[in-house]
């Protein structure tokens, strides 16, 4: 298990390596942000400090090492727009995302699991066309217009719930139930799929013929190992989650870590957007390496090796 | 699927496809498809009026306005009086032109780099596999947002730039298609010939990855036309004053208190887009490709 990990870990290095370069190199591109961040009439000492206090002053290659080593010791470098640590940043906001993450996951697979097990077991009937109805739609509708319309009819129109901002429980409702929408659908179709597969199987039949009541049947047995293609799905479409998380937070001004990139990449806060995206990034393979730690968990067969 | 089988089964694909139009749900995705085409071919043929063309007398007006001139604004007016009809129906042509430019980028980098990877195999192949991880960790919407605001917004920048972020999907497919072909009787056969590895990859394997290409294609522009809206609507989509439906969405979006139609029509054009193509796709899937296909049929 311990080796298992390891190598797991060995193997994401060139990845994250990888995007740190795309990353480091597309910010660079754009030039000397010096300008930007320096009043107009500052002066050419003053210019060079602040070039010299960021590292702009030094080679791209220098640089791109500079930061690299810096990293290593857990150094993001410094936002250009505050002057604090861009990591700082980052964490200050993760809890707010944090939160809408976890709001969003919990609507989504608690709405979304049941509706593809009622689905696959009532298939060919009216509620079974009814819920992939609902999860077509829910695939088609884009995230911020969504946001959008429950703004107009549930804040605007109905004034059940804020507009924006983060305060309170009432202000999480909008924001979780647009960013769960795309999810839940997701969900349930691959429940239903993988369901239908498995409650053709031998051991469903078994355990019916020997009187084990429905409910449990179709919880323990046939839930139980439909499960593992739900939580890859999950994990792999965890990318569009977090492209999610900038829209929908930017949607209802939610101060967390997608608004904090967009932010930072309009006012070219290069160290902010370089932490953002390493950091969106460290959390995808972390979330991938988890999903395939629970299948061994779900489906006691799987060894990991 | 041995190679002297691919022209009957395509001929009944076809036939059976001609037979699914009769499901009203299929029939509609075709229509809205075909009238989607349509606009962004003719939009004049769907509207009288200018997309662009301002009035300060009728800003903001809802569905169903009769402007001074005795012409009616079927869907209303935006902030700066523009016909919202005549602007959805141009700005179809953008989201079309982009989402196939996007995809057409995607698929052939995919493709390319699909093929590759499984007929290769070894270390070239997991090259590719290490940089499909790469780039789906680094979600697209970032990836964009971060090199449009350095380099600037344009037709060709975006479609370029989505589509170099999205091959990931077809070269994933492609691949593992590759990797069940190449261990085939007509392959061998080949290769016992004496053909070369261009050869094989490219007159025995591609044509039968073909199908794949065809279903995955139809999802990605979907996805497509999802995240072009997107960008349009944080703003760094194609440039104003050319008409998208995500950029009139975001505009829409400061006035929804006075005049909610404005963000409320684009959208609902989006969705049903979106659908229409969904839809087409879960039956082309079903036709071109059973072992894609979902098991409900």
């Amino acid at each position: 298990m311990a080796k298992y990990l390891l190598v797991r870990l060995l193997y994401v290095l060139p990845s994250l390596l990888g995007v740190l370069v795309i990353c480091f190199f597309l910010t660079r591109l754009s030039g000397d942000p010096t300008y930007l961040f320096m009043p107009i009439d500052a002066t050419d000492a003053a210019l060079a400090a602040f070039r010299a206090k960021h590292g702009l002053d030094r080679s791209l290659p220098e640089q791109f090492f500079l930061f690299v080593g810096n990293l290593a010791q857990g150094d993001f470098g410094q936002s250009l727009r505050f002057g604090t640590p861009a990591l700082e940043l980052v964490f200050e906001r993760l809890p707010a995302t944090m939160e809408l993450a976890l709001a969003t996951l919990l609507i989504a697979v608690l709405t979304g699991i049941p509706l593809g097990v009622i689905s696959a077991y009532r298939r060919g009937r009216p509620i079974d066309v009814a819920i992939r109805y609902v999860a077509a739609l829910g695939q088609s509708i884009p995230t911020f217009y969504w946001g959008i319309v429950s703004i107009i009819v549930l804040a605007l129109w109905l004034r059940a719930f804020p507009t924006g901002g983060r305060e309170g429980l009432t202000s999480l409702v909008l924001p979780a139930t647009t960013l769960a929408t795309t999810m839940m659908a997701l969900i349930i179709r691959v429940t239903r799929s993988s369901m239908l597969n498995v409650i053709e199987q031998d051991y469903i039949r078994t355990a019916r013929a020997k009187g084990q009541s429905e409910f449990l049947v179709i919880t323990r047995h046939a839930l139980g190992n439909s499960i593992i293609p739900v939580i890859t799905v999950v994990a792999l479409q965890f990318g569009v989650l977090l492209g999610g998380v900038v829209v929908t937070e930017t949607v209802f001004s939610w101060p967390g870590v997608g608004r904090l990139a967009i932010q930072a990449i309009y006012a070219r806060d290069f160290p902010v957007v370089q932490a953002v995206v390493l950091f969106f990034a460290v959390v995808f393979v972390f979330v991938n390496l988890l999903a395939d730690l629970l299948y061994s968990v779900v489906d006691p067969r799987v060894r990991l090796k | 699927m041995t190679q002297t089988s691919v022209l009957p089964a395509r001929r009944r694909s076809w036939h059976s496809f001609a037979r699914q139009l009769r499901r009203p749900s299929v029939l509609l995705a075709v229509l809205i498809v075909v009238a989607l085409i349509a606009m962004s071919l003719f939009p004049g043929l769907f509207t009288s009026h200018d997309p662009s063309a301002q009035s300060i007398l009728a800003r903001l007006k809802g569905p169903m306005f009769e402007n001074s001139r005795g012409g009616v604004h079927l869907l209303g007016t935006d902030q700066l009086g523009r016909d919202i009809w005549a602007r959805i129906v141009y700005g179809a042509r953008t989201t079309i032109l982009v989402s196939l430019g996007a995809v057409l980028v995607s698929a052939t980098v995919g493709i390319l780099l699909g093929l590759i990877g499984g007929y290769a195999g070894g270390v070239v192949d997991a090259l590719i596999l290490r940089l499909v991880d790469m780039q789906l960790a680094f979600p697209i919407i970032l990836l964009v947002i971060g090199v449009v605001s350095i380099t600037g917004s344009s037709l060709v920048v975006l479609i370029l730039l989505m589509g170099m972020a999205s091959w990931p999907t077809f070269a994933r497919v492609i691949r593992s298609e590759v990797l069940s072909l190449r261990e085939r009787e007509f392959v061998e056969a080949a290769r016992s010939l004496g053909a070369s590895r261009t050869r094989i990859l490219l007159r025995h394997i591609a044509p039968n990855v073909l199908s794949a290409v065809m279903v995955v294609a139809t999802f990605e522009l979907s996805t497509m036309i999802l995240i072009e809206a997107t960008l349009s609507f944080l703003g760094v989509g194609v440039p104003p004053p050319t008409p998208t439906w995500g950029g009139m969405i975001s505009e829409g979006q400061r006035y929804l208190s006075q005049a909610w139609s404005v963000s409320l029509f684009p959208g609902i054009f989006i969705c049903v887009t979106i659908l229409a193509i969904n839809t087409l796709g879960d039956e082309l899937r079903d036709l071109l490709d059973p072992r894609l296909a979902r098991s409900e049929h």
